[in-house]
């Protein structure tokens, strides 16, 4: 009895196949098709997030009331992270809308951020910590070695929130994002600036 | 005679019809101080959106611009729009900000979008309009 696999099957699997890598594809550019996924933010809409909370800061005139001695820009540190949804990725995803801010504030002049601490929504540089650790090693010129006592103390943090409010009716699940921000005066441990931006995107489900 | 009125007809012919063209607001001034040259509308939504108004300013030291945009047609509209910063020499600055963000206009829908520069040496802007899709 022959084993040989029937040439006609062959053909069949290997025309399957070629269609298969046929369906993949890469698409760049122009040829890129707008996607979207009603349970995540894309990038673009934490960026649209940031470009309400920033529209919104700056219009509040926050930054200029607290200006250092002479105009120098406001100290800010990244505060708390709060995630409120069962959405582990948002708490990587919100860099997106984090950058966004702190670049804007920092190229502009209006703030610098304090990398060396923060709340639950900061990333420390580590470097910024392990540096001190150069004072007193016989290794390194010393006068090239940032001295004790040189950094400022951030007087604002930055807070950041996001809220998601599912509503189903049949088929439809609407999600409600509502992305806040705060500025918190560290000194007198009160906000002195806070907005809230709501999106929406609906998933239907098929049959 | 009749040589030179149809000589001066051909002449101001070209001048009624720009009269009719519309390139700088007037109408709400309220909505408007600069020029519209700055609005780049994508073609294919030239008779659904139309630009009501388009404003600048200076706050707490940056560039700030806001275009209000009029959903014209019967039915919503789904568009990207982005503002694109220059400095005084021309030169565009800020180029990360320059992030397309989407909206949707709902039929008969105004709708002012606004922006702000990431530089302080923007002093000028471009906003374009494109459709979603």
């Amino acid at each position: 009895m022959s084993t040989r696999f029937p040439v006609s099957a062959c053909l069949v699997v290997m025309l399957a196949s070629m269609m298969l890598i046929g369906c993949a594809q890469t698409r760049t550019g122009s040829q890129m098709k707008p996607i979207n996924n009603a349970n995540r933010l894309t990038g673009g809409e934490w960026d649209q997030f940031a470009n309400w909370m920033k529209n919104s800061m700056i219009q509040s005139g926050v930054l200029n009331r607290h200006q250092g001695p002479g105009g120098t820009p406001v100290v800010i540190a990244i505060a708390d992270w709060d995630n409120n949804t069962n959405q582990p990725v948002f708490t990587r995803d919100k860099t997106v809308m984090e950058n966004a801010i702190r670049k804007t504030l920092v190229n502009s002049g209006q703030a610098v951020v304090n990398r060396d601490i923060g709340g639950t929504g900061a990333k420390p540089d580590s470097l910024t910590q392990n540096i001190t650790s150069l004072r007193n090693s016989a290794e390194y010129d010393q006068s090239t070695v940032p001295p004790p006592g040189q950094a400022k103390a951030p007087s604002l943090g930055l807070y950041m929130q996001i809220n998601r409010i599912p509503v189903n009716q049949g088929r439809t699940t609407q999600y409600d994002y509502a992305v806040k921000c705060e500025l918190i005066d560290l000194q007198a441990k009160y906000t002195v600036w806070e907005d809230q931006f709501l999106m929406s995107k609906q998933f239907v489900r098929g049959l | 005679m009749i040589r030179f009125v149809l000589a001066a007809s051909l002449l101001l012919l070209p001048l009624a019809a720009c009269k009719s063209v519309n390139t700088v607001s007037t109408n709400n001034p309220r909505r408007t101080n600069v020029d519209y040259s700055r609005i780049d509308l994508n073609p294919g939504l030239r008779n659904d959106i139309r630009v009501e108004g388009v404003l600048a300013r200076d706050i707490n030291g940056l560039l700030q611009g806001q275009v209000t945009l009029l959903n014209r047609s019967s039915s919503a509209k789904d568009i990207q729009t982005r503002f694109e910063w220059f400095s005084g020499q021309g030169m565009q600055v800020d180029e990360s900000s320059t992030v397309w963000n989407t909206y949707t206009l709902q039929a008969g829908e105004m709708r002012s979008i606004t922006g702000t520069a990431g530089s302080a040496q923007a002093k000028d802007f471009r906003f374009a309009i494109k459709p979603l899709r």
